[in-house]
């Protein structure tokens, strides 16, 4: 494990088409707007279309070819655009789930308003997702992750009621906060490494002779502040409010997208500007995977409690960023690639679960689990997709959950710190604690209460069209597959941890 | 070509399932039908894996998955002798569904469930390492579930509840067991006797516990059987043939494994390990025992009776002893065979006349005469009279504690306690058996009166023969086998050469 194998560079436009495409088919989205729905929504899927062969194509050549495609911009400041080992693996994920999640909003949204604001924030969140993961410094880095929390406001207070106003309101305010965070602690490293804030496999300061107590010091405002987007308790407070966005953008921007930016930030700063050996002078897994931890547990606790639907899923996302987090956070190879492993299976399995919510919310006009007594009769497909999600989360094969589980108590053992073992097996049974019995209401629960059990209308049709179930089916599919033959996920995050720890 | 048989035990039960679900668009009795064929096509191609086995080499074959550890079949002796017993046991009940379930709900479900757990079951003993072990091991602790609840009654759903939050408890720490393995000895096979490293880990301790816990929750040992007698009674009998005759071994054989072959005898023998689990083990058969007694209704009582035949297996487990391994394997072949006709049979009581306490039997013998003489014979072997196979694994597990004191394992006076609570184990399976056998022949029916009234012929109350052919075959088998032990021998025996 050494982080000198040297990465080759090569200037390449690809970064920037990745990034910028999206934009460009916002604009699009914008431009033609109510003119032409369908073209309008036909762009808006071709965004995610172009970029993520962009991203797949440029992953094995990172991983394994040690490539990273450059490109630099100069306006303003100098926007620098790298394509570098964990930026790209995640990116890739993010931009396939982004197809997914585009293809299910045609079903979601039909019956919505403001489709073109909607569909041009979701676009162009994607370039501010590919933004960031392909940023070369923490500049570059910073400027798309203060624009993608600007281009999710939209969509988080989509339905313009003042619960979701208020709801957006918190969500600004904790954002905008650890943002200033950030652009502190990006401040002081461009200070400490001569005007530099790149991002490099093995830490940007690894060579230099801070001391461990200012290191300590600088990791305050850069954990908290990546910390709000990656909903670490107690900065967790917008997320379960954010809930109230439609339930695709609960899917990919708070299973997917924003929170696992959040992570990815603690990594890099962990990784790549650090490196595992500044960061365990500074005594950061020592104190961060308790922290980690108490998310883990005190997240599934308050999940136990909450019968709203999205509610609980979100504090399920709180509990599992929890897990990636303490990966990264034992500052071991095990326990890294546990982490990075976890981005990649709770997208799938968390994304399949709000599809289903979302199902379930639209379809069955349900927003509580307690109302979806005898479910799986009516909906067998999500009912089924929903299962295969909830047994993944509690980590049971053959669904993918449990292999990442498998790699995560790997690292916390072979970093001799067994505690956080239990407290991952604790946190398993809580899990069980919250998934289980919304299936026993679904397939065993005392049929439809109430008077929709007599209108014709409300009982047939109820199984959402195929736009929403195809992509929830599909990728429930890809989560067992990927949890009895998990050979992409684990190479991609075998080589990440090999590039950069 | 031979290789891929165990793979294929677990894919033609899964595979099945299409089969059965397509079939039961049609009708369920044709779903039933099929579910059958598929358990009697997976036990023909575990019968084909035997003279391999036999002859002494090993099955093995290996699959990448991108993981560090591959997926991994392995049919060594022991895995033959558990794959022999499930199959074997499941294409019989399946056959005896067919008839059984005919009046229930939801018989489709049934049977791809059932399916579900045979695939669970077959690779849980076909594969050769924990990783892939404990895919199937959480599968069959899932999927089974449903055949628990069967019935959908809030009875069936509390038993359900319990058999599911347990079993999964038991399974996600087995799975930190595992992990924790890995980590110390760098490998999960279960192909050697005892993974090299784990001696010096401080924690050796702490991990074995947490094995045993998870198998112990699976095959109901004492302190955490306590889903057992709530879960096997309540399912359709079938399946509680199968959750008694089969399941619950899958938690034995785990422990075989755990012991002989991730820890090995050597590390294991001690007052923290393996004497405490005797101890355990000990209690297990005393208190399935003293509290079957108590019982007033047959199918918990056979329940309970498992509990105590699950003590002896784990007891000769724990004596580290060649002969105590060879009685728990032999126990594990006759308890299937005796425990699955004795629940078959008394599920041919409930379905032909719906009786089900111990009370109402009197006279049923003469109603159900061939039910009876199976259920008979069969308890006949759970008390343990010669020639019946309970007999061999008791007369086993005896000697096999004297080899155990012989060979320093523990004290003489143990093995002496050993012994006495084996015969009184056995006094108390008459207790409880005694009075339904004779209950059977003896009495008579409640409607009769006392007086000698001229009886009338007495309507013959026998199920179909889908029912009456597996009853009679697994009664059958616990004398056959109990004088001709023959290829459950070769495997056993087998399987103790490998371990000492």
């Amino acid at each position: 494990m050494n982080a000198t194998a040297k990465m080759t560079e090569v200037h390449s436009v690809l970064p920037l088409l990745a990034v910028g495409l999206p934009f460009v088919f916002a604009a699009l989205v914008a431009l033609v707007g109510e003119r032409a729905p369908a073209i309008r929504n036909g762009l808006a899927l071709l965004a995610t279309l172009v970029v993520f062969p962009i991203m797949a194509w440029m992953l094995p050549q990172v991983l394994a070819g040690h490539t990273t495609f450059v490109y630099t911009i100069n306006v303003l400041t100098t926007i620098r655009l790298a394509v570098l080992p964990l930026g790209v693996a995640v990116g890739a994920m993010a931009a396939l789930l982004w197809i997914f999640t585009m293809v299910y909003s045609f079903g979601y949204m039909e019956h919505e308003h403001a489709h073109t604001r909607y569909y041009t924030c979701l676009v162009a969140v994607l370039g501010t997702a590919m933004g960031i993961l392909c940023s070369a410094d923490l500049l570059t880095f910073f400027v798309f992750y203060e624009l993608l929390s600007l281009f999710v406001y939209p969509l988080v207070v989509h339905e313009e009621t003042t619960a979701a106003m208020d709801a957006g309101k918190t969500y600004l305010v904790y954002l905008l906060c650890g943002e200033a965070a950030v652009l502190a602690g990006v401040i002081i490293v461009t200070g400490l490494a001569n005007g530099s804030s790149a991002l490099v496999p093995g830490g940007l300061l690894a060579g230099t002779t801070v001391s461990p107590a200012k290191i300590a010091l600088l990791s305050v405002p850069f954990i908290a502040g990546y910390g709000v987007k990656g909903a670490i308790m107690p900065e967790h407070g917008w997320l379960p409010g954010a809930m109230i966005a439609p339930t695709p953008v609960s899917a990919v921007l708070h299973a997917v997208a924003v929170v696992k930016v959040g992570v990815y930030g603690i990594m890099i700063y962990l990784y790549m500007i650090l490196g595992y050996r500044l960061a365990t002078m500074a005594g950061i897994d020592v104190v961060l995977p308790w922290i980690a931890s108490a998310t883990i547990i005190i997240s599934s606790l308050i999940a136990i409690r909450q019968d709203d639907i999205k509610r609980r899923l979100a504090y399920s996302t709180i509990g599992n960023l929890g897990y990636i987090v303490l990966g990264a956070a034992l500052l071991s190879p095990w326990s890294l690639k546990g982490g990075v492993l976890h981005i990649f299976m709770h997208s799938f399995m968390k994304i399949v679960l709000f599809f289903c919510a979302g199902i379930i919310i639209t379809r069955g006009h349900k927003k509580n689990f307690s109302e979806c007594a005898g479910l799986a009769k009516r909906m067998p497909v999500t009912a089924a997709c929903f299962t295969v999600g909830a047994v993944g989360m509690i980590g049971l094969p053959p669904v993918c959950g449990w292999i990442s589980k498998w790699v995560l108590l790997q690292g916390t053992f072979a970093s001799g710190q067994w505690i956080f073992g239990l407290v991952i097996l604790f946190s398993a049974f809580l899990n069980m604690g919250y998934y289980l019995p919304p299936i026993f209401t679904f397939y065993f629960g005392d049929g439809e209460k109430g008077a929709n059990e007599h209108a014709p209308a409300e009982r047939q049709g109820l199984e959402a069209p195929l736009t929403m179930l195809a992509p929830t089916s599909i990728i429930a599919v890809a989560c067992v597959i990927l949890g009895l033959w998990p050979y992409g996920p684990y190479w991609v995050a075998d080589a990440v941890v090999r590039a950069i720890y | 070509m031979i290789k891929y048989l165990p793979l294929l035990t677990i894919l033609i039960p899964l595979a099945g399932t299409i089969v059965v679900w397509a079939a039961s668009k049609i009708s369920d009795e044709l779903a039933d039908i099929s579910a059958c064929v598929v358990t009697a096509v997976t036990f023909a191609v575990t019968i084909a894996m035997y003279p391999t086995v036999a002859s002494g080499q090993k099955i093995s074959l290996s699959i990448a998955t991108g993981f560090p550890v591959p997926f991994s079949l392995y049919v060594d002796g022991l895995g033959m002798l558990m794959a022999l017993i499930a199959s074997g046991l499941w294409f019989l009940s399946s056959l005896y569904a067919i008839k059984y379930m005919e009046h229930e709900h939801h018989r489709m479900r049934f049977d791809i469930f059932s399916l579900f757990s045979l695939a669970g079951m077959m690779g849980i003993v076909v594969t050769g390492n924990m990783f892939s072990f404990y895919i199937f091991f959480e599968m069959m602790a899932i999927l089974s579930y449903l055949l628990v609840i069967h019935e959908e009654t809030p009875e069936a759903m509390r038993a359900g509840l319990k058999y599911l939050f347990m079993g999964i408890i038991g399974g996600l720490t087995v799975l930190v067991a595992i992990v924790a393995t890995y980590v110390i000895t760098g490998s999960v096979d279960l192909t050697k006797g005892g993974l090299a490293g784990l001696q010096s880990s401080p924690l050796f301790a702490v991990i074995f516990w947490s094995y045993i816990f998870g198998f112990a929750v699976k095959a109901g040992m004492f302190p955490v059987h306590v889903w057992l007698p709530d879960a096997h009674p309540v399912a359709p009998s079938p399946a509680s043939a199968l959750l008694s005759g089969v399941m619950i071994k899958a938690g034995a054989y785990a422990i075989i494994r755990t012991v002989y072959a991730i820890f090995g005898r050597g590390l294991v023998d001690g007052p923290a390990l393996n004497q405490t689990l005797l101890v355990l083990a000990l209690i297990t058969m005393m208190l399935g025992s003293a509290v079957a007694i108590t019982q007033t209704e047959i199918k918990r009582l056979l329940a309970y009776s498992s509990i105590a035949q699950i003590g002896y297996v784990i007891l000769g487990i724990s004596m580290l002893s060649p002969k105590g391994l060879l009685g728990s394997l032999y126990h594990i072949f006759g308890h299937a065979m005796m425990k699955g006709s004795l629940f078959l049979a008394a599920g041919a009581i409930i379905h032909m006349t719906g009786l089900r306490q111990i009370e109402d039997l009197r006279g049923i013998g003469k109603r159900m005469p061939v039910t009876m003489v199976c259920f008979t014979l069969a308890a006949f072997s759970m008390i343990g009279f010669p020639p019946f196979i309970g007999f061999l694994s008791k007369w086993t597990l005896a000697l096999g504690a004297l080899d155990a004191a012989d060979g320093g394992i523990f004290a003489m006076w143990v093995a002496i306690t050993i012994i006495s609570a084996l015969l009184l184990s056995s006094l108390l399976n008459v207790v409880y058996y005694g009075p339904i056998v004779i209950r059977a022949w003896f009495g008579k029916p409640e409607g009769e009166g006392h007086g000698h009234s001229p009886s009338k012929p007495v309507k013959n109350d026998d199920p179909p023969w889908q029912m009456m052919l597996p009853i009679m075959l697994l009664a059958t088998g616990t004398f056959v086998f109990g004088l001709f032990p023959s290829f459950a021998r070769t495997l056993a025996e087998q399987v103790v050469r490998m371990y000492f």
